[in-house]
């Protein structure tokens, strides 16, 4: 097979494989949204009908989108050599996108928690509530988990992960902890005035770690690249 | 004592070999950013690395790879 052949094939199972792992996450977000309704504190309800389809539903599209996923098989031609790295040089183009968009997301997603923690408020803990704030964590250390380099494929790691990637990954999570710290600094001493205010500020100053470390390294790989 | 610096011929010796960073890079097991970065001495390669790269060229490390600032340390 020709090498633009074999590429094509590959980014074929790479779409059918992200489109599953899409389902994968939209599946996991209507389980989520089923289970918050076991939580106590909030006498609200779905319909046992609503909460049956709505769990057995998201179930279903998991398991297609896990069986899609196991099933599409990348060809062995495409996870070595000139080829691998081609694959692998495009990934960390769009890996550098989802770094750029990190901050935005998580920006988004702070308005919802800060106002699902007001609105608890130390009294009865409503299911969006708790959903939001689920949520919220999932993203967060998802991000860390990326931001970390952890599961990436073995045939993308030679471009990756190797010495660069590495000592960029470690400025940029270094900026993220420095953050972090002085946010958590911050925290400790606010809670002596304000302990409402406090809470509010804690997604911020975790939203500002993982923000921060991902621009950092957005940055850092562009100027790497020369471009 | 002075800043030593890591200088390099590496570009010289890549054009001179007829390679292209990212064959090199292939060649060597690491990004085309990798060796971008190392050309123009943004990055310091490991030891290892640096190996890898001389043996591609067939030239010791010290052909590639040098101190400036050297004398003054």
């Amino acid at each position: 097979m020709a090498e633009d052949e074999i590429l094509a094939l590959a980014r074929r199972v790479d779409l059918r494989r992200k489109v599953a792992l899409m389902a994968v996450l939209l599946g996991m977000v209507a389980v989520g949204a089923g289970l918050s309704q076991f939580s106590p504190g909030d006498p609200e309800r779905f319909p046992p009908r609503v909460l049956e389809a709505v769990l057995g539903g998201g179930g279903l599209v998991i398991l297609i989108g896990v069986v899609t996923m196991l099933v599409s098989r990348t060809p062995i031609e495409a996870r070595s050599g000139r080829i691998a790295m081609i694959r692998a040089e495009g990934m960390r183009a769009k890996r550098n996108v989802a770094f750029m968009l990190m901050p935005l997301s998580l920006g988004l997603m702070l308005m919802g928690v800060i106002q699902a923690l007001n609105r608890a408020n130390g009294g009865n803990v409503e299911h969006i509530q708790i959903f939001v704030i689920c949520a919220f964590i999932f993203f967060l250390v998802t991000f860390v988990a990326i931001l970390s380099g952890r599961g990436l494929d073995r045939w993308a790691r030679p471009v990756l992960d190797d010495e660069l990637s590495r000592q960029i990954r470690g400025r940029a999570l270094g900026l993220g902890y420095l953050v972090m710290a002085l946010g958590l600094a911050g925290l400790v001493a606010s809670s002596l005035f304000n302990q409402t205010l406090t809470i509010d500020l804690i997604p911020v100053v975790a939203a500002l770690g993982v923000a921060s470390a991902s621009l950092r390294l957005f940055w850092l790989e562009r100027a790497a690249g020369g471009e | 004592m002075n800043e030593v610096k890591l200088g390099n011929r590496l570009k010289e010796a890549r054009v001179e070999a007829g390679l292209t960073q990212a064959e090199l890079a292939l060649q060597v097991g690491v990004s085309r950013k990798t060796i971008n970065t190392v050309e123009n001495a943004v990055f310091v390669p490991s030891t290892t690395l640096a190996l890898a790269l001389a043996k591609v060229f067939g030239q010791p490390v010290e052909a590639l790879f040098f101190l400036i600032g050297a004398d003054q340390a």
